[in-house]
C-alpha cells in the first residue's frame, strides 16, 4: 500500500538531514567571518573617521592659522585662494573683469603702504591679491566690502579672523617665526619679522631684519621700504634717502619712489 | 487519461526478462555483437559476467531469441542444481530422448555419441554461480568433448571470480563483461524504453538533472533503475488521482524521485 504522506514526511526528514552539513559549514564560515571582522584591525576605518572629523571648517581654520607665520610674498597664491575665498566671491570679480582694464594706480600703492603697518589691513590686501582676476582699478572700498561679505556668509571665517587679530598683538608668535627663520634663512620670514617689529615700533629690530632680508635677497621691494622707514624712525633721514636712491637706480619701484618723495617732502616722519 | 498514462509507464519498468524489451545502447550493442560472433566460433564455452542487474539475463535471452531459428539452442533460466536432473534435461531438450530412470555422466556421453548436428548445439545457462562445483566440472568435460557449446552467465563477485578462474580459465573460451550504464546511457535507456511503449510525453519529461539524480541513486544499474522508476510512476499515479495540482507535467520532480528511492530502500531515511 502506498503511504504517500508518510513518504513525504520521510523525504522532508531526509532533505533536512542532507542539508545539515551544508548549513553547519555555512554557519561555521559565518562565525569565522564575524570573528575576523570584529577582531581584525581596521586601518581604513581609522582613516575614514579622521576624514569625517576633519571638516571643511577645521581645514579652513588650520590653513588660516598658518597664514600669519608666512609673509605676503612667500604665500603661494593658488593654495590660499583655494582655502580662503568662497566660490561666490571668486565669480564676482570674473564677471567684472571683462569690463575692467589693468592700469597702475597710486591709490592702490597708498593702500599697500597703509597695509604695511596694521597687520589686519595687510591681511585684507592678501585677500584682495588672492582673488583671481581682481583688477588694480577696483577700489579699496570694494575690496573691503567683499571681505566683509565673506565674514557674514561664513561665520567660521569671521571667528577665525578675530583669532588672528588677537594673535598679531601678541609678540610671542614672533618667537616661533624667528626660530623658523634661524632654521631655514627664508627671506620671507625675515621680512615678516621686520614688518612685525615695525608695527610694534621696535625700529632697531625691524631695521636689523630688513637688512638681513636685503642681504639674502636684494630684490624685495617691501624689505627696502621697511629698511628705509626704520631708518627714518631711527632718525637716519639722509641714510634712508641715500638707500632708497641707490635702490631706485637698479629698480623702478613705485613704492620706493613714493616713499622717497614723501621722506624728502617731510611727509613721512 | 493521465492516470492510465502513468500506469502504462509504470508497466514499462516491470522487472521481467523479455527480449522484446531489450534496449540497444552503443556499448551494450557492441558487446552483444561480440557475443554473437563468439557463438559462431569453435569455442567450447563462453562466459558472460558482470554485477547483478547489468543485463546479463536479458542479453542471454536476446541471444536465444535471435539464434533459435538458426541452430539448436536450449536455455535454462533456472539452474538445475541436481546433476541427474541436469543431464536428463539436456538429453531431452537437445537429443529429444526421454530420460531414463537413471542417467549418469557416462551414459550421457554415450548417448551424445549417437547424435550429430550441423552446428554444435548451444546451451545457455543463466545464474551459473548457483551450480555446484562438481556439476560445473561435468559441464566443462561435456564442452571439452565438443558435443555441446555452453554460454554461461555469472555474477561478478570475488567468490564467483574464483569459480570462473578455477574451472574455465584453462579452457578455450571467451569472456564478456557487462557494466552499469553511464548517465547518458541511462537517459537513452529510460527514454527508449518509454518510447517503445508509446509513452512519449513521459519520456520527454526526463531531463539530464532527473537522470543524474536517478544515476546517483542506482549507480546506473538497470535492475535498480527499473525498480526505482516503477515506484516513481506509482507515486505519480497516486498524485494524479489525489493531488493533481502537485504534478509538474513538463519535468519529472526530483522530490518524487527521492521519495521513490526512499520507498524502494535506495535511500535510507
Amino acid at each position: 500500500m502506498l503511504n504517500v504522506h508518510d513518504l513525504e514526511r520521510r523525504w522532508l526528514k531526509y532533505k533536512i538531514k542532507s542539508y545539515l552539513p551544508l548549513v553547519f559549514s555555512l554557519f561555521g564560515f559565518l562565525i569565522i567571518a564575524i570573528i575576523l571582522f570584529i577582531y581584525l584591525p581596521k586601518g581604513n576605518d581609522v582613516l575614514e573617521k579622521k576624514d569625517i572629523n576633519l571638516s571643511l571648517k577645521e581645514e579652513i581654520l588650520v590653513a588660516k592659522k598658518s597664514i600669519p607665520t608666512v609673509p605676503v610674498k612667500a604665500i603661494p597664491l593658488p593654495e590660499a585662494t583655494a582655502i580662503e575665498v568662497p566660490q561666490n566671491t571668486m565669480t564676482k570679480p570674473t564677471e567684472n573683469s571683462s569690463s575692467l582694464t589693468l592700469t597702475p594706480s597710486l591709490h592702490f600703492m597708498d593702500n599697500i603702504e597703509d597695509g604695511l603697518n596694521p597687520y589686519v589691513d595687510e591681511h585684507k590686501n592678501l585677500q584682495q591679491l588672492n582673488t583671481p582676476s581682481v583688477s588694480y582699478n577696483q577700489n579699496y572700498t570694494d575690496a573691503t566690502e567683499t571681505s566683509s561679505s565673506i565674514e557674514v556668509e561664513k561665520p567660521t571665517i569671521k571667528k577665525k579672523s578675530t583669532l588672528t587679530i588677537t594673535k598679531n598683538k601678541d609678540e610671542s608668535d614672533l618667537k616661533d617665526v624667528i626660530r623658523r627663520f634661524k632654521q631655514n634663512k627664508n627671506p620671507a620670514l625675515s621680512l615678516f619679522i621686520a614688518k612685525r617689529y615695525y608695527e610694534l615700533e621696535q625700529y632697531q629690530n625691524s631695521y636689523n631684519y630688513a637688512l638681513m632680508t636685503n642681504e639674502i635677497d636684494k630684490n624685495i621691494d617691501d624689505s627696502w621700504i621697511i629698511f628705509a622707514k626704520s631708518l627714518v624712525k631711527l632718525g637716519q633721514h639722509e641714510l634712508a634717502v641715500l638707500t632708497l636712491k641707490s635702490y631706485l637706480k637698479t629698480t623702478k619701484s613705485t613704492q620706493a619712489d613714493i616713499l622717497l618723495r614723501k621722506i624728502e617732502a617731510g611727509d613721512f616722519k | 487519461m493521465k492516470s492510465s498514462f502513468y500506469l502504462s509507464s509504470k508497466e514499462v519498468f516491470l522487472d521481467v526478462v523479455d527480449a522484446k524489451e531489450y534496449v540497444q545502447l552503443d556499448r551494450v550493442s557492441t558487446l552483444y555483437q561480440s557475443l554473437k560472433d563468439s557463438v559462431k566460433k569453435p569455442l567450447k564455452m563462453i562466459l558472460l559476467y558482470g554485477k547483478p542487474g547489468t543485463g546479463k539475463s536479458m542479453m542471454l535471452n536476446k541471444l536465444y531469441e535471435d539464434i533459435k531459428e538458426q541452430q539448436k539452442v536450449v536455455m535454462y533460466h533456472t539452474p538445475l542444481v541436481d546433476e541427474t536432473e541436469f543431464l536428463k534435461s539436456l538429453a531431452r531438450d537437445i537429443y529429444g530422448v526421454r530420460p531414463f530412470e537413471e542417467l549418469n555422466f557416462t551414459q550421457f556421453n554415450e548417448l551424445s555419441e549417437h547424435y550429430t548436428f550441423e552446428s554444435t548445439p548451444l546451451v545457455l545457462l543463466d545464474e551459473a554461480q548457483l551450480y555446484s562445483t562438481s556439476l560445473m566440472e561435468k559441464i566443462r568435460l561435456i564442452s571439452d568433448a565438443r558435443k555441446i557449446k555452453f554460454v554461461i552467465t555469472l555474477h561478478k563477485t570475488e567468490k564467483e571470480d574464483i569459480i570462473a578462474k578455477e574451472h574455465f580459465q584453462t579452457r578455450i573460451w571467451e569472456s564478456l563483461e557487462l557494466h552499469n550504464a553511464s548517465p547518458s546511457e541511462l537517459k537513452i535507456y529510460i527514454q527508449k524504453k518509454l518510447m517503445k511503449n508509446n509513452c512519449f510525453d513521459v519520456a520527454n519529461m526526463f531531463d539530464n538533472k532527473n537522470v543524474k539524480c536517478i544515476h546517483k541513486i542506482t549507480s546506473g544499474n538497470y535492475r535498480d533503475t527499473n525498480k526505482l522508476l516503477d515506484s516513481l510512476f506509482s507515486l505519480y499515479d497516486w498524485y494524479e488521482e489525489n493531488q493533481p495540482t502537485k504534478i509538474n507535467y513538463s519535468n519529472i520532480s526530483t522530490k518524487y524521485i527521492e521519495m521513490a528511492a526512499i520507498r524502494t530502500g535506495f535511500i535510507n531515511a
